[in-house]
């Protein structure tokens, strides 16, 4: 690649473009909507306590919507980040780790079953033991001393195992309607969350994201490869486990939540890296507030795109992200070959 | 002299085969110190064992007095670096990002680069010749290019010992002669360098003593003259060679044997 260099936009810069969309997003996911919603009066009613109807929209529609789309987002986007720094790949993501089929299959378990209906809290915690129980596996089948390549062989094989899980379910469900039920929330979406939902994923969001401050040195030095890695004070075997780990909470509680949302992991990283010289430390904050950049305005787009049937925004992201991952397939093999 | 790194009957066996066997050597302060062989005699395998890399099944490697297994990984990376043969370069950085790497082992995860840190990686840019590749995309380097880079690198770290794995290799004729004059320098009075090395005429011209291996074992150690005798390379290599010159000694393989 020659492109080092070409951008010459500063750090500062930088973070000030993506702070500046990320905060006009979220204002405009909170306003934009089926009918709109006066911020500024809202948010006055809100603080002031006032009972009026703009109020119940913000704080129980607009608001939870707006805020998991941020950490759903800035977490898909960071671990992307990290994961393609870990594997020194462009092309990794943040579902190899099987964390994201692990939650998807016990959360559409948990809908089958009907299980959703005894209580609200139901189907975000399975999607997280789902996400947690698939990251014990792979800690499990690769062992503690895991290769790279052992670790992605283990995630397939959770992957595989997990979409046949909910290939039998679909298989078996009893209605159209069911089988319509479980599809949909696949697809991902953030639409008729609560605030309630947003806390829930809050904590293993947040603990992947601490785990995962401070590993960008290292990911720095991983691009020498891991033997020099550690010849300079890095424990390479650490290193994975805290990424993988890191990745599988965050990831985990945002696939419990939203449903798969792909290519935001992929195309973010990929996109914002010339603009930090390549380097994999400084693209993982940049690629947090890119991501949530990308999600929100996914989510905006879903509910402006005028579709019979409501448009999921999983649909809206793998649309625009699949051909752009062709695209690095085409480019990668011109530069490779 | 003071010893910066022993080790003492280190062996490493895989898949039944003694890789390296019971190999005792020692590397001083203001040394440097060359270990030469033929392929496959275990020279990187031994390396790799100095540095900490892997755990050897017996014996033991002391870096500066001190058994390496005990010493914390972050503070043997501040006294021990090590270049790989061909490292690899996994993201476009630019040559002067990689060569800071070389300063990671003196900061903590959120410290940015003093000044101090700047020189010394000026310092490394400078002394391997590498300021016209500075701002170049460090992918795109060729091998002897991307060599001196890498060892620009563990320069720049400013270790006690530093341990080079055929730093010369991929070198042209100019950069092999000043890459020897940049290891000798190094080992100065605090420093001490042991350098796998395969020109044997360099070799004998700039290191103090030598260790010849073959299948694992220190075959012959000692002042370069007796090392590379006639003998010694016939038994080794298996080739007649033709040596001569006094001041810049000279060692050319004739034929085999």
């Amino acid at each position: 690649m020659d492109n080092t260099g070409i951008y010459t936009v500063s750090q500062k810069q930088l973070y000030l473009v993506l702070s500046i969309a990320t905060v006009i997003l979220f204002i405009a996911s909170v306003a934009i909507g089926r009918d709109a919603l006066p911020v500024v009066t809202a948010v006055k009613d809100l603080l002031s306590g006032t009972d009026s109807v703009y109020a119940v929209i913000l704080s129980q529609i607009r608001l939870p919507r707006a805020l998991i789309a941020l950490f759903a987002g800035a977490t898909l986007g960071l671990c992307g980040a990290a994961m393609q720094g870990l594997l020194r790949n462009p092309l990794a993501s943040p579902g190899l780790v099987g964390s994201a089929s692990g939650a998807a299959l016990f959360a559409v378990t948990v809908l089958y079953f009907g299980n959703s209906l005894i209580s609200p809290y139901v189907l975000p915690i399975a999607g997280m033991t789902g996400a947690l129980l698939a990251t014990v596996l792979v800690y499990v089948l690769a062992g503690r001393d895991a290769s790279i390549t052992t670790l992605i062989l283990a995630g397939v094989a959770i992957n595989a195992l997990a979409t046949a899980g909910m290939s039998l379910l679909l298989n078996l469900a009893p209605s159209p309607f069911a089988v319509r039920e479980l599809v949909l929330w696949t697809l991902g979406d953030i639409t008729d969350r609560s605030m309630r939902d947003f806390w829930l994923m809050i904590p293993t969001t947040l603990i992947g994201w601490l785990m995962l401050a401070g590993v960008g040195g290292q990911l720095d030095a991983l691009t020498l490869g891991e033997r020099t890695a550690q010849s300079m004070g890095i424990n390479p075997g650490q290193l994975r486990w805290r990424v993988f780990i890191a990745v599988s909470l965050a990831v985990g509680a945002a696939v419990a939540t939203v449903g798969m949302i792909g290519f935001i992991g992929l195309v973010i990283p990929h996109l914002l890296r010339p603009f930090v010289s390549h380097e994999p430390g400084r693209l993982l904050p940049v690629s947090a507030l890119g991501g949530a950049c990308m999600l929100l305005a996914a989510d905006i787009g879903v509910r402006l795109i005028p579709t019979d049937t409501p448009l999921r925004v999983g649909v809206l992201t793998a649309i625009v992200g699949a051909p752009f991952f062709l695209h690095l397939i085409v480019r990668s093999r011109r530069e490779y070959l | 002299m003071t010893v910066l790194l022993q080790s003492s009957g280190v062996t490493y066996v895989r898949s039944n085969r003694a890789l390296v066997n019971e190999v005792s050597l020692s590397l001083c302060a203001g040394e440097l110190v060359g270990l030469v062989g033929p392929n496959g005699a275990g020279k990187s395998t031994l390396l790799n064992l100095l540095a900490g890399l892997d755990d050897c099944n017996a014996g033991s490697v002391a870096l500066d007095q001190r058994d390496i297994k005990k010493i914390p990984i972050a503070q043997r990376s501040r006294l021990l670096a090590w270049v790989a043969q061909s490292g690899p370069v996994n993201w476009p950085l630019t040559v002067e990002r990689v060569v800071s790497l070389g300063r990671r082992p003196h900061l903590s995860a959120w410290q940015r680069l003093s000044a101090e840190d700047q020189l010394a990686i000026d310092n490394a840019i400078a002394l391997t010749d590498c300021e016209n590749l500075r701002h170049q995309d460090a992918t795109t380097l060729s091998g002897g290019e991307r060599t001196r880079m890498l060892l620009a690198r563990a320069i720049a770290s400013d270790p006690k010992v530093l341990l080079a794995d055929e730093p010369i290799a991929a070198l042209d004729l100019k950069h092999q002669l000043q890459t020897m004059h940049l290891l000798r320098n190094f080992a100065s009075n605090e420093k001490g360098c042991l350098v796998v090395l395969h020109d044997l005429s360099l070799a004998s011209r700039f290191c103090d003593r030598l260790y010849l291996m073959d299948e694992g074992k220190i075959v012959s150690e000692g002042i370069p003259a007796a090392v590379l005798s006639q003998d010694n390379l016939r038994k080794v290599y298996g080739v007649e060679v033709a040596t001569g010159g006094d001041e810049i000694p000279y060692i050319v393989p004739v034929r085999e044997l």
